[in-house]
């Protein structure tokens, strides 16, 4: 009988103590070792099987970037600037194709939203790279006709 | 004063250190919870607060990062883990690069008291989104590739009510590109081509 009273005694002990233990070490931890800025090259992010699914870090030529992996290990989603620091956004498809682009794009910065199909443009919409930023849109159909809904493009 | 042998003395101990376990399983537990609430912040429920001050003022909608000079900084080669959180000031998580329950992988950044957020990653059925919300996540922009073309879509809602979609078809062969948008007393008005809106996703698969 003693030694179940012991036995519960000790495990509410243990657990009562568990919280401050917990925050004692974690104060510790973060006192010494947790700064306000962590700065780093590259950060992987990896699921419960240890695969990467998001990477913050830069291209071959020092670009920024994050990139989202499917469970194929497939870049599915990429946002940052391109190597002419222009700021872009694409979804792809499961080929790693790009389908939908939203960037910049001249030396106007003007803002360009893209839709794809097979690596083809299919919809094109946003303000024109010159001085006037004119809005237009622009479509086309499978065979590669091109409609303008509006502007020029 | 309670006297101890030396058999109940190691029971103590071990009972102690079990418990010890069991508390830190517990909090394993409620981490994990947490992280499945992440991959569950899907949109279309939860209350609405609307942010409408960027309204009028488009240009001022972008920030630039905050002075650091005075945080203290490491440096470290490459950096792994399961996931990441941006604290703000408060210890509150700001930005959050996380794994859901479900495998799907987002970055979430969300402002204090939830009044707007930004999410893009890749859901569980390995289709990509980005969306800029306000924090019920019933008042959106949403850029998604979706339906058996694996389309790239954009939708825009007011107050949990699609008005407005436009991309290219998420069914039909040759993806013709449409644009539909609803006017406030949910007339529908097909721009281009044409856009099936039924609740369920027959018009999808």
């Amino acid at each position: 009988m003693k030694t179940l009273l012991l036995a519960a005694t000790g495990i509410i002990l243990g657990h009562l103590i568990a919280p401050h233990l917990q925050s004692a070490i974690t104060e510790a931890v973060a006192e010494t070792a947790s700064p306000a800025i962590l700065a780093t090259r590259s950060f992987e992010l990896a699921d419960s099987k240890g695969r990467r699914r998001i990477l913050i870090g830069s291209t071959d030529s020092g670009s920024p970037g994050i990139w989202f992996f499917d469970k194929e290990g497939k870049v599915r989603l990429n946002l940052g600037l391109y190597d002419d620091d222009s700021p872009f956004i694409v979804l792809n498809d499961d080929n790693q194709l790009a389908v939908q682009i939203f960037r910049t794009l001249g030396n106007g910065k003007a803002p360009v939203l893209v839709m794809k199909s097979a690596g083809q443009d299919r919809l094109v919409m946003g303000l024109n790279a010159d001085q006037k930023a004119d809005p237009f849109f622009v479509y086309y159909d499978a065979n590669g006709t091109k409609n303008t809904v509006f502007g020029k493009y | 004063m309670l006297k101890l042998t030396k058999n109940e003395f190691s029971i103590l101990f071990l009972a102690i250190g079990a418990g010890l376990v069991f508390a830190h399983f517990e909090r394993t537990r409620l981490t994990a919870n947490f992280a499945k609430s992440l991959s569950t912040q899907t949109p279309f429920h939860i209350s609405a607060t609307s942010d409408g001050r960027l309204k009028n003022d488009i240009a001022a909608a972008t920030l630039l990062p905050g002075r650091d000079s005075q945080l203290r900084k490491s440096s470290v080669a490459s950096l792994k883990a399961r996931e990441l959180q941006i604290l703000g000031s408060d210890g509150q998580a700001i930005v959050q690069f996380a794994v859901g329950a479900d495998n799907s992988t987002g970055l979430f950044m969300t402002r204090r008291k939830d009044s707007a957020t930004v999410q893009m990653g890749v859901h569980e059925n390995n289709l990509p989104f980005v969306m800029v919300a306000d924090g019920g996540v019933r008042n959106f922009g949403l850029g998604r590739v979706d339906g058996k073309n694996a389309s790239p879509i954009i939708v825009f809602r007011k107050n949990d009510e699609v008005r407005a979609v436009f991309g290219l078809n998420m069914t039909e062969k040759g993806k013709p590109p449409f644009l539909v948008h609803y006017s406030a007393d949910g007339e529908r008005h097909e721009f281009l081509g044409s856009y099936c809106d039924n609740d369920d996703r027959a018009c999808t698969e």
